[in-house]
């Protein structure tokens, strides 16, 4: 069997747009330590626990997720990945974007408490689904833990 | 044919727009909940949120500041014309609390309305871009609520 050039290059161009279009966006791992807090689902004294998660989903797979809290970046996720810091007991803002433009949700949060919340594509604005507890943790568990985040607790409660 | 052309420029009409927030949002209505010498800091968090920063003030007490900033983003146009605009507004306000937390005075704040237009055409193919910004001034800053 003969191959010219021409059908090796249209060869290489379908590989190239195959492997393009299956792509997901990947976020560096959290350290171990990280891990080990987020995994143990006890925030510390007198703060709450916040885990965002992205599940897979195709729509946007290609892309990290920038998740904003309050006037801080929270992370970037992957497709099955989440982020998890201690937060400040009270009223908080969570936006996805650069921007924070594709969409806000608003919780309150009490001390010694987690709050979970899964995102997801739309095209209304809608991104943030609070979970159980039992759903959060068990997404937690699969998933891999964003270490691409910087948020740092404002000021101790 | 123009009118062809027309109904071919009508089809592919659209347009888009995003309204977004940064920063804490607040309204008058979780403003009127703070109340002098009552509001504790712990009431503060549950009605606005983390505050921006925080700064020590003289006698041990704390200066609390929030910002909200709204923004409206729209597009839309027909072939050979493309208008995009962005009109932004940030809204403030400063809390001073106590050395025993307790809000003593604050002040709300609103910045002007900063509008942003831009205009494309292709008359000859070439795009030209014209670009506009006007500002509305609507509170000067560190205006006193009535209390």
């Amino acid at each position: 069997m003969k191959i010219n050039v021409r059908t090796l290059k249209t060869i290489a161009l379908a590989v190239g747009l195959a492997v393009f279009v299956v792509s997901c966006a990947s976020v560096p791992d959290a350290s171990p330590e990280q891990k080990q807090q987020a995994l143990s689902f006890s925030p510390p004294p007198n703060m709450a626990g916040l885990y965002v998660i992205r599940p897979y989903h195709i729509a946007g797979s290609a892309v990290s997720w920038v998740v904003k809290l309050d006037y801080q970046d929270f992370g970037s996720l992957g497709t099955s990945s989440y982020l998890y810091s201690a937060v400040l007991p009270g009223k908080h803002f969570i936006r996805m974007g650069v921007n924070g433009d594709y969409g806000m949700e608003t919780f309150v949060a009490e001390a010694g408490k987690n709050y979970y919340f899964t995102m997801k594509p739309s095209l209304s604005g809608h991104i943030f689904d609070q979970i159980s507890e039992t759903e959060g943790q068990q997404d937690v568990r699969d998933f891999k833990m964003s270490g691409a985040s910087s948020y740092k607790v404002p000021f101790n409660p | 044919m123009p009118i062809a052309f027309l109904g071919l420029c009508l089809s592919l009409w659209g347009c888009a727009w995003n309204h977004y927030t940064e920063g804490s949002v607040f309204d008058a209505s979780d403003v009127n909940q703070i109340v002098k010498g009552k509001t504790t800091t712990t009431d503060l968090m549950n009605i606005l949120g983390t505050p921006y920063s925080k700064t020590p003030i003289a006698d041990g007490g704390e200066q609390w500041f929030y910002f909200c900033s709204s923004n409206l983003d729209t597009a839309g146009g027909v072939p050979t014309l493309m208008v995009g605009s962005s009109t932004k507004q940030q809204k403030n306000i400063t809390i001073l609390v106590n050395e025993d937390k307790i809000v003593m005075d604050y002040k709300l704040g609103e910045g002007p309305i900063i509008k942003t237009t831009e205009e494309v055409t292709w008359p000859l193919g070439i795009p030209i871009v014209i670009g506009t910004q006007t500002t509305t001034n609507s509170k000067p800053e560190g205006v006193s609520p009535k209390n």
